[in-house]
């Protein structure tokens, strides 16, 4: 058994310039009114195709599939501001490592429907090059000039986090100095059949992308510990409690107080259930405040993870916690927000979590 | 961070035209024959130019799975994630592993596919059509063998095998598992029989190798699973080792979604990245399983790639491809690769490549036609280059 004291504790990585794209927008105001402001639910879940063409970039994409469109703005967004913030000049060695839930849906339910139509003379070579599950990624490395590595994962909603984890391990090991990490995925009402839990989520569709770096570079918040899991048996309690623990051998240099968390499933509600008691069990004196990236953003299970460090990012910019915020137990007031852990627990039983912090040990900010 | 962990392969298993299990796999990769293969009978697509696709024999598979007491019908998963969980089971069952309520956690399952579970689209508007997810291949692997720790599914074209075995070999080597189920699988889809179709990149008849008159691929179905376990471990339960990882390299072309960079540059770095890490020269390297798709791009830009890292070594390297005998199995070739590179070193018996007469010019290895070649190899390199660039190189080692 790995001594998770020990053995698997892990350096802290930075992170910067998150960028995203949603059904409510994709400009820093909108999230600082959907997170502290706003009490509305969403209401709409697909984001107009021109919202994301009318960008000066992402007007030259027309060609692709939208999955790809909103993800590769959202990575050329962060590679550029990463760029700009840290004076590096070119994408050599940048790696690469995306998720998606569902992925390329729309086009294989269209090209099938082309198939039943035309046989062999339904298959449009631009729609099936859509179709293969690697595109939107591939193209978006391309767009990006992305040559370190392109690795795209189907982990469920704990894709964008495990993308960020892969990040980290090669990081970890040296591989890499710097990745660019992206979510994203479309929505379709097929959803609900491949997932019949969907229909008690608000499914929306959206991308996100972060970099991860070494400390050579100025971060905006750390990646301070990781973990997953996964129950065989489907005891999700235990796979998010094996995750959780996990996480919090993490960096020795951060706290390990952790003052918020948001979470994310795409299973049915009674996973929410299991997760606060799952909480309630690792923080017995404390009342938790959390949250889910599903209230602010839909569930864009590609993206959860990712959206959720944007999400933490901002908390952590402006000290105080979102309007949508419950407790574990009573509500307290919380003074100052450090290190929130984020957590996604796919319907399979795969649970995926980190923790993010605003300073390290020592730090000021 | 911890000293980096030796890693090594303890288990194999396979299914695949050649065989579904290792000892007829290896049997057959070195005679050249596929007795496994299943009639393919196209039923929404027809007039394609291409009229060969490697089915597994569907009754074989079934058949293999009742004698080691799997029922494929009570489980409720796709294609994909069954064929993942026979050849998983023939593995851990290779290796000797047990897992239980002492390991579970540190046993990671890593499997990648081209296309996973999106067959499954095929006939979508179905009432009693099953739509699967591809995050259910690894999860049904775990759940089918009991492992709690890291799960991970990558869907990264023809670099899947490749790359779930690199990740698998990371996780050892950071010491965040003591064991990795890396393993890839591919099947049957219209969409992906229509598209290679429509892109001109099916062969008329048959995949040749570097050959002066390849014309492409013909694409096929299979599985492979490998055990790696922390070298430590290994030796202390007495498991039966068949060969080292020395190193990983990945890379990406950024270049375009179905072509290779021509200049062969993404594949150069991928190498040389590998090398770096196994601390070896190029002429220390005894064998290349190669992509060797058969087909125009690849092959040269391969050629390119390997001349520029190896230079005048080149031509004493000997080098085979499976696909000429296996056909392209997608996600799960480069698995299929590197068990084969396991069962090289440890029998010094290289397969030869299928198909291929007339080498082209550009070829810079020795590469192995008309019959398998025995000779000692130490050091095996298994090259994956992926459809939107994403190359993967892994170099194995006898173990000492």
């Amino acid at each position: 058994m790995i001594d998770n004291k020990s053995e698997v504790f892990m350096k802290a990585l930075g992170i910067s310039c998150g960028d995203f794209i949603s059904v409510f927008g994709n400009s820093e105001e909108q999230l600082y009114e959907r997170l502290f402001i706003s009490d509305t639910d969403i209401s709409v879940n697909i984001i107009d195709e021109s919202e994301i063409e009318k960008n000066e970039v992402s007007a030259n994409f027309t060609a692709f599939d939208k999955l790809t469109k909103m993800q590769s703005l959202v990575v050329y967004n962060s590679i550029e501001a990463f760029k700009k913030r840290s004076g590096i000049d070119i994408n050599e060695d940048i790696g690469f490592a995306s998720g998606c839930e569902y992925g390329c849906i729309k086009s294989l339910a269209y090209v099938n429907s082309r198939i039943n139509e035309k046989g062999l003379r339904g298959v449009g070579v631009k729609d099936a090059m859509n179709c293969i599950p690697c595109a939107a990624s591939s193209r978006t490395a391309i767009i990006s000039g992305l040559t370190g590595s392109n690795i795209v994962n189907y982990d469920g909603i704990t894709s964008s986090l495990d993308s960020i984890i892969f990040a980290a391990d090669r990081i970890g090991l040296g591989k890499n100095k710097v990745f660019a990490v992206a979510g994203a995925d479309e929505f379709d009402p097929l959803i609900e059949n491949i997932n019949s839990s969907m229909k008690e989520h608000k499914y929306c569709e959206g991308a996100a992308s972060i970099i991860l770096h070494t400390l050579d570079y100025k971060s905006e918040c750390y990646l301070s510990g990781i973990g997953k899991s996964f129950s065989p048996e489907g005891n999700y309690k235990k796979a998010i409690s094996t995750a959780i623990r996990k996480a919090m051998s993490g960096d020795e240099t951060t706290y390990r107080k952790i003052d918020l968390v948001i979470f994310g499933t795409n299973g049915s509600n009674d996973i929410n259930t299991i997760f606060c008691e799952a909480l309630n069990e690792i923080f017995p004196e404390q009342s938790m405040p959390y949250l889910s990236a599903e209230e602010i953003f839909g569930e864009v299970a590609g993206a959860d993870g990712i959206l959720s460090v944007i999400i933490a990012m901002k908390i952590f910019k402006e000290q105080k916690l979102a309007l949508k915020c419950k407790w574990t137990a009573d509500k307290i007031i919380t003074s100052e927000i450090n290190n929130i852990l984020i957590a996604d627990i796919d319907i399979s039983g795969q649970v995926s979590c980190i923790i993010v912090s605003n300073t390290l040990k020592g730090e000021k900010k | 961070m911890n000293k980096r962990k030796r890693v090594v392969v303890t288990g194999l298993g396979v299914i695949s035209q050649a065989g579904n299990n290792i000892k007829d796999f290896h049997r057959n990769i070195i005679d050249g024959k596929k007795p496994y293969c299943g009639t393919f009978l196209p039923q929404r697509i027809t007039g394609s130019y291409c009229t060969n696709y490697g089915m597994l024999d569907e009754e074989s598979v079934y058949k293999t799975a009742s004698e080691r007491g799997i029922d494929l019908n009570s489980i409720d998963a796709g294609k994909c994630a069954k064929l993942a969980i026979l050849s998983a089971d023939e593995a851990i069952k290779d290796s000797g592993l047990k897992i239980n309520d002492e390991n579970t956690d540190s046993v990671s399952v890593l499997i990648g596919s081209a296309f996973g579970e999106n067959y499954s689209y095929d006939n979508f508007s179905s009432p009693d059509n099953t739509i699967y997810r591809n995050n259910d291949i690894s999860a049904s692997v775990a759940r089918y063998i009991g492992a709690s720790g890291d799960i991970f599914t990558n869907l990264n074209a023809c670099s899947a095998g490749n790359i779930s075995i690199a990740y698998g070999y990371e996780l050892i080597c950071s010491g965040r598992a003591e064991v990795a189920i890396v393993g890839a699988a591919d099947v049957y889809s219209d969409i992906i029989y229509g598209g290679f179709t429509r892109v001109k990149i099916l062969s008329k008849e048959r995949t040749m190798p570097f050959d002066e008159n390849r014309d492409g691929i013909i694409i096929c179905e299979g599985a492979g699973c490998m055990i790696l376990e922390d070298y430590e471990n290994a030796v202390k339960r007495n498991a039966h080792i068949y060969c080292e990882i020395l190193g990983v390299g990945m890379s990406n072309d950024a270049f375009n979604l179905l072509a290779p960079d021509p200049d062969g540059k993404g594949a150069e770095k991928a190498i040389i990245a590998a090398l770096k890490e196994a601390d070896c020269q190029p002429e220390d390297v005894d064998y290349i399983s190669l992509h060797g798709t058969g087909t125009q791009a690849n092959d040269i830009c391969e050629s390119i790639a390997i001349r520029k890292v190896f230079g005048e070594s080149s031509k004493n390297i000997y080098a085979s491809s499976l696909k000429g005998l296996m056909g392209h199995n997608l996600g799960s070739a480069s698995l299929l690769s590197s068990i084969s590179c396991a069962l090289t070193i440890q029998n010094g018996i290289i397969p030869f490549t299928a198909n291929t007469k007339d080498i082209i010019p550009e070829c810079p290895v020795d590469l192995v036609i008309g019959e398998s070649v025995k000779t000692n190899v130490d050091i095996a390199m298994n090259n994956a280059f992926a459809f939107g660039g994403c190359n993967c190189i892994v170099i194995y080692s006898k173990c000492k």
